[in-house]
């Protein structure tokens, strides 16, 4: 067993929060993957004679949380759209990691011209404000969740390229890296073999960090009616529907996913969180 | 006439450095300024000098780690600078390095095992039974326990892990180790096991080592030459014992001087090196050492010293190298 491993999983289970963060977030994505097993109803069937009809509270063991304006479980609403919120998350996770790695390792590792390029593109995207870019991004794309994945992905490429870039250039510049260069080894080499492995636990904190983040702008896209069908149980979208009812004291519509989003967000940061300080405290033993 | 196994030949490394307070212009950092010295089969070549003086650049453009501004250095008769890719890759598996830092120099993320083994994988030799005896045996020559092979780095001690460093160097059989102040890092009584290591390696095998060190008493014990540098030139090169018995430079005297002597009772003179190094971006005219020098004249300010010969085993580049012996 990698020792390091070990000793960052030891670190992490002190952390009684992250521990927390890190069973909720478990539980949840327990949730989303058995979505079609234990969702009562079908999440999109609308019946209108039982629309804006409260749940549990009020003795309607049918519809445990209520159903929305036309009708719909939100219930089962709520469990598919942890679904498709993961699978945002996940899928931003995958398209930025890939692409933000590539871009920072190329920039710190062959400098020079490439390095400046890259970088001052970098800068024109960490120049607009994320959610106006993803926004603005989702909106001339058009409407589907893969869309909004990538409108997503694409204000987090260029801080992960930053990140990588950070720690590659602190990375290439130590003794092992020149070791091996002595050694003969080819830039394939290096780059595989002693730099990817040693900038990992930033890159994993950033990753971490970055599902929540990639949870909550899917919702606030969906709220905002961009890139997400409407239809579509996801959170953000359910909160949009449900605006319009809070104030006729139809509560529920609102407020279950609301309390969705925050444990989703709450979670995966409380896990994020911990994981970096475990991985941090590893790096400063070092 | 024998072909020395390294041969350097005026080599210089300039670095541009952006000029302070102006947008534009560069000036040069003059890192390694024409140095020249053979090393021979064999022998123990050290290169002294103060910090900062180009020690560790001489080592990269050596090596052609780094491109040299100008200048040449053959191996065994051939110009590694007019080396292809596989030439170069050729010579990287006959000259080795040894670094001074035994924690930044070995990844963190590989167990003792590939380390030692990673010049055997980036060469392709051997397979994995094969790889795996040389690096019990190297283990072995090194006085590393053989069952520790797969632990990690940060599990070993200093002078541990200059001995993996030093296996590593010795995988591919080398015949020139490049050391790199490669005790500097470890506790006293450490060092002189690894320097006892090294020269027994060097019996054993027949290596030739060029060895970096700011420590003029570890360098009088292992080395058969030295080679004393000062802001990117060669001062003095003469032989250990010649140089320890009578420094020609008077650079060389006061690091001689320098040296702390093991016995309180004696009370050291110290004339003292005076006065910080000047920077090499911009280098005094003249002899590089005049304004340190108590013996600077006119003539050193102006006219830059070139290295003469002193006697048979000793070369100097001073004015006033006959005035002042």
């Amino acid at each position: 067993m990698n020792s390091e491993f070990t000793q960052a999983i030891k670190q992490f289970k002190k952390n009684r929060l992250a521990v927390l963060g890190f069973y909720m977030a478990a539980v949840l994505m327990l949730i989303s993957i058995l979505a079609p097993l234990i969702s009562p109803h079908d999440p999109l069937s609308i019946d209108l004679v039982n629309k804006l009809k409260p749940g549990f509270w009020e003795g309607n063991y049918h519809n445990f949380l209520g159903t929305d304006n036309l009708g719909r479980d939100i219930l089962s609403r709520i469990i598919y759209g942890g679904a498709i919120s993961l699978k945002v998350g996940y899928m931003v996770i995958l398209i930025t990691t890939i692409f933000g790695t590539i871009f920072g390792l190329v920039s710190a590792y062959f400098g020079g011209v490439i390095d400046m390029v890259i970088q001052r593109v970098v800068d024109v995207f960490l120049a607009f404000p994320p959610l106006l870019l993803a926004l603005a991004v989702a909106a001339s794309l058009g409407t589907g969740i893969e869309k909004a994945m990538l409108a997503i992905s694409l204000t987090y490429i260029p801080g992960m390229a930053r990140v990588v870039r950070g720690s590659v250039l602190t990375v290439k510049t130590l003794p092992y890296v020149e070791a091996s260069r002595a050694l003969g080894g080819s830039s394939t080499w290096i780059i595989t073999r002693h730099i990817l492995p040693n900038i990992l636990a930033p890159a994993v904190v950033y990753i971490t960090l970055l599902l929540a983040d990639a949870i909550l702008y899917t919702a606030a896209l969906g709220f905002l009616g961009v890139g997400i069908d409407p239809s579509t149980p996801e959170w953000g979208a359910m909160l949009s529907t449900g605006r319009d009812f809070l104030l006729m004291g139809q509560w529920w519509v609102t407020v279950f996913p609301g309390i969705m989003i925050v444990l989703a967000v709450l979670s995966f940061n409380l896990f994020g969180d911990g994981l970096r300080e475990a991985l941090d405290s590893k790096l400063r033993n070092d | 006439m024998i072909e020395p196994i390294l041969r350097v030949d005026n080599l210089k490394k300039y670095y541009p450095v952006k000029k302070t307070g102006k947008i534009s212009g560069h000036d040069l950092l003059k890192a390694v300024d024409g140095i020249s010295f053979e090393i021979m089969e064999g022998e123990t070549l050290a290169l002294v000098g103060e910090s900062g003086c180009g020690k560790s650049t001489a080592r990269k453009v050596l090596l052609r780690m780094e491109e040299a501004t100008s200048g040449q250095v053959f191996f065994k008769g051939d110009n590694i600078y007019k080396m292809d890719r596989k030439q170069l890759r050729d010579f990287r598996r006959s000259a080795q390095v040894i670094f001074q830092d035994p924690y930044s120099s070995l990844d963190p993320k590989w167990k003792v095992e590939n380390i030692i083994t990673e010049p055997l994988t980036i060469h392709k030799i051997g397979d994995k039974t094969t790889r795996k005896e040389t690096v019990l045996r190297l283990m072995n020559l090194v006085g590393l326990r053989e069952d520790q092979y797969d632990r990690y780095a940060h599990e070993f001690s200093g002078g541990q892990r200059q001995r993996i460093g030093i296996a590593r160097a010795l995988a591919l059989n080398p015949s020139l180790i490049i050391a790199d102040e490669p005790v500097s890092a470890l506790d006293v009584s450490i060092q002189a096991q690894v320097l006892n290591l090294l020269q027994d390696l060097q019996e054993n095998f027949g290596l030739t080592y060029l060895f970096i060190s700011h420590d003029l008493s570890v360098v009088r014990h292992i080395s058969n030459r030295v080679a004393v540098m000062y802001l990117g030139k060669l001062v003095e090169i003469a032989d250990t014992n010649t140089l320890f018995a009578a420094p020609v430079h008077p650079y060389t005297k006061m690091l001689m001087e320098a040296i702390p002597l093991p016995d309180p009772t004696i009370k050291q003179t110290l004339s003292g090196l005076t006065g910080e190094v000047p920077s090499p971006i911009n280098p005094p005219s003249g002899c590089r050492f005049s304004p340190r020098c108590p013996y600077a004249t006119d003539i050193c300010r102006e006219v830059e010293p070139l290295l003469i010969k002193i006697n048979k085993n000793q070369q100097a580049a001073c004015h006033l190298a006959q005035l002042l012996e």
